[in-house]
């Protein structure tokens, strides 16, 4: 099992019992870091060009960049679904070149993603869409009802816990898939275009959330190209352009 | 414990995938059952022609029937004859009367028919029954009485000609078995491959987002190789009846011939039916757990 160093008890950013409302003042998420990461694939498409950045343990920060300009990939490898050409890439006290194939599994249980288009089953209710993501942990039907509960109370969606996707709107599908995000309580969360889908009034109440769930103590991510949004929240920004760092002060 | 529970999981959700995938399930089930059957028969049809030829062999015996005008007199003059002979181990006469009421038994629910066409006297005649000494002698001591006494003799089943021909026929049996072994698994495989590809298409975003909330390899291929098992053995269990089925019903129809051949076939169970069975569930679960591996490899890209 891969250790989070930088993510402190068990690598995880909060303790359920103490997630209703109670914001931690502590940082518990991870620390990222980027030294001269070079991805190029096998067409020769350089997405990224010796890009570095460092994002602090339970810091909110927005990757920003048009289409194209690498974020995609730059998640890919925070997620190991690729590996980079060359340079360093470090999650807490975790150096993603060497979490061996087997061991990537493991390595994503510390890791929340939310993605553009939800990605929830039509076929579970919202309530089993989240829990599915414990039950492959073996845990006990009461600690998933707990967690679940939980997570779902974090989103505002406990009274539609029995619903199935269909019936939400967009904003709460989106929700539904942060739920099963935090579920597993990750020291890391990256969402990945999360209001691509949405109008300003549901992406702002998702930035909320997440901004939530960053107090609570995760590092959290956010890849975006609205410029809107960032300007509202006001957070750090990471910029990329074709593969290339622009700005983003530590 | 919590290991315990991610297996019941994960046999929950396989068989959520063979609630899910039905249709397809079952036409994977249809090919193995009809792959069995017809490998099963070619190994029955083998296991029996082998069993009546070892008979035979062990107890070479043939029943020489005369025609009904050689009167008991003569009858007994071959009779003895035969029995003398050195290739002859042992022999009974079996007279008129005797052969008569043996039909009659055989008949009894036309007993009054038979008795009444019996006044033309052509249903009765005497027979020997000749055990041999050797197997090998068969062939050349039919013929030879043939010859010799072809005249008063209506018939001399040649099973010792009939065997030769089951030998032939048994090299040929056992190519079939080995052929169709090898077409039936691949056309197995290649069902239950498709069945399983199918399942791992139609549930391709919930498998995406097993991987992203970190499940491992193990955890999302299994249910898709218990799917894969699970049809092949309940192809294997159904195609196992059905063998004995249709076995059976062969079995009853070669008892009817066998009283004049002399040749006692092999019920379900004595032709091995437990060796069957075996075969069968291993042939099921490994075609099933093969084909079902190599789809969710393929497919699943873990």
């Amino acid at each position: 099992m891969c250790d989070l160093g930088g993510a402190g008890r068990d690598g995880r950013i909060f303790i359920m019992d103490d997630v209703k409302e109670k914001e931690s003042t502590e940082q518990f998420g991870p620390e990222i870091v980027f030294e001269n990461v070079t991805k190029e694939y096998p067409n020769g498409v350089r997405a990224l060009d010796n890009v570095s950045f460092r994002v602090a343990p339970g810091e909110f920060a927005f990757l920003m960049g048009h289409s194209g300009s690498g974020k995609s990939s730059l998640i890919k490898l925070l997620m190991l679904e690729e590996r980079p050409t060359s340079g360093r890439i470090s999650v807490g006290n975790i150096d993603l070149g060497s979490v061996r194939s087997s061991g990537v599994p493991y390595y994503r249980r510390l890791v929340g993603i939310v993605f553009q288009d939800f990605r929830i089953i039509s076929s579970m209710t919202v309530f089993e869409n989240v829990a599915f993501a414990l039950e492959m942990l073996g845990q006990s039907r009461k600690e998933i009802e707990k967690q679940v509960l939980a997570a779902l109370d974090l989103v505002g969606l406990l009274e539609k816990r029995n619903e199935k996707p269909d019936c939400l709107s967009g904003g709460e599908q989106q929700r539904v898939a942060i739920a099963r995000a935090v579920v597993n309580l990750p020291g890391l969360l990256i969402a990945d275009e999360p209001t691509g889908n949405l109008d300003m009034e549901n992406s702002v109440e998702i930035m909320k959330i997440l901004q939530k769930i960053n107090k609570m103590g995760a590092t959290v991510i956010v890849a975006t190209h609205e410029r809107e949004i960032v300007a509202e929240i006001g957070q750090r920004v990471i910029e990329l352009n074709h593969g290339v760092r622009l700005l983003g002060d530590e | 414990m919590k290991k315990l529970r991610v297996m019941l999981y994960v046999l929950l959700q396989s068989l959520k995938n063979v609630a899910r995938n039905l249709f397809m399930v079952f036409a994977s089930v249809i090919v193995v059952f009809f792959v069995l059957l017809v490998v099963g028969s070619f190994i029955e049809a083998g296991v029996v022609t082998s069993n009546i030829i070892g008979q035979v062999k062990e107890r070479p015996v043939l029943k020489i029937n005369f025609r009904y005008y050689v009167d008991e007199e003569t009858a007994m003059q071959y009779y003895e004859a035969i029995a003398a002979s050195p290739e002859v181990k042992h022999a009974t006469y079996i007279s008129k009367q005797q052969n008569f009421e043996n039909m009659l038994k055989e008949f009894e629910d036309n007993r009054e028919y038979f008795e009444n066409l019996d006044k033309s006297g052509k249903l009765k005649y005497a027979s020997i029954e000749v055990q041999l000494r050797n197997y090998a002698d068969g062939k050349a001591f039919v013929n030879g009485i043939m010859d010799e006494a072809g005249d008063v003799i209506d018939s001399a089943p040649n099973i010792f000609g009939v065997v030769e021909k089951m030998e032939r026929a048994q090299f040929w049996i056992n190519i079939c078995t080995i052929a169709a072994v090898i077409v039936m698994t691949a056309l197995s495989l290649l069902l239950i491959f498709n069945t399983v590809k199918l399942t791992v298409l139609a549930r391709h975003r919930e498998i995406e987002i097993m991987k992203y909330v970190g499940a491992t390899n193990t955890y999302i291929i299994t249910p898709f190789v218990i799917e894969g098992i699970l049809t092949g053995l309940i192809g294997a269990v159904a195609a196992f009846f059905a063998l004995g089925g249709i076995y059976d019903a062969v079995f009853r129809l070669l008892l009817s011939f066998s009283e004049d051949a002399n040749i006692v076939p092999l019920t379900f169970e004595q032709s091995g039916a437990t060796g069957i069975l075996a075969f069968y569930l291993l042939f099921g679960a490994f075609t099933g757990f093969i084909a079902s591996i190599l789809a969710a490899r393929k497919y699943i890209k873990v």
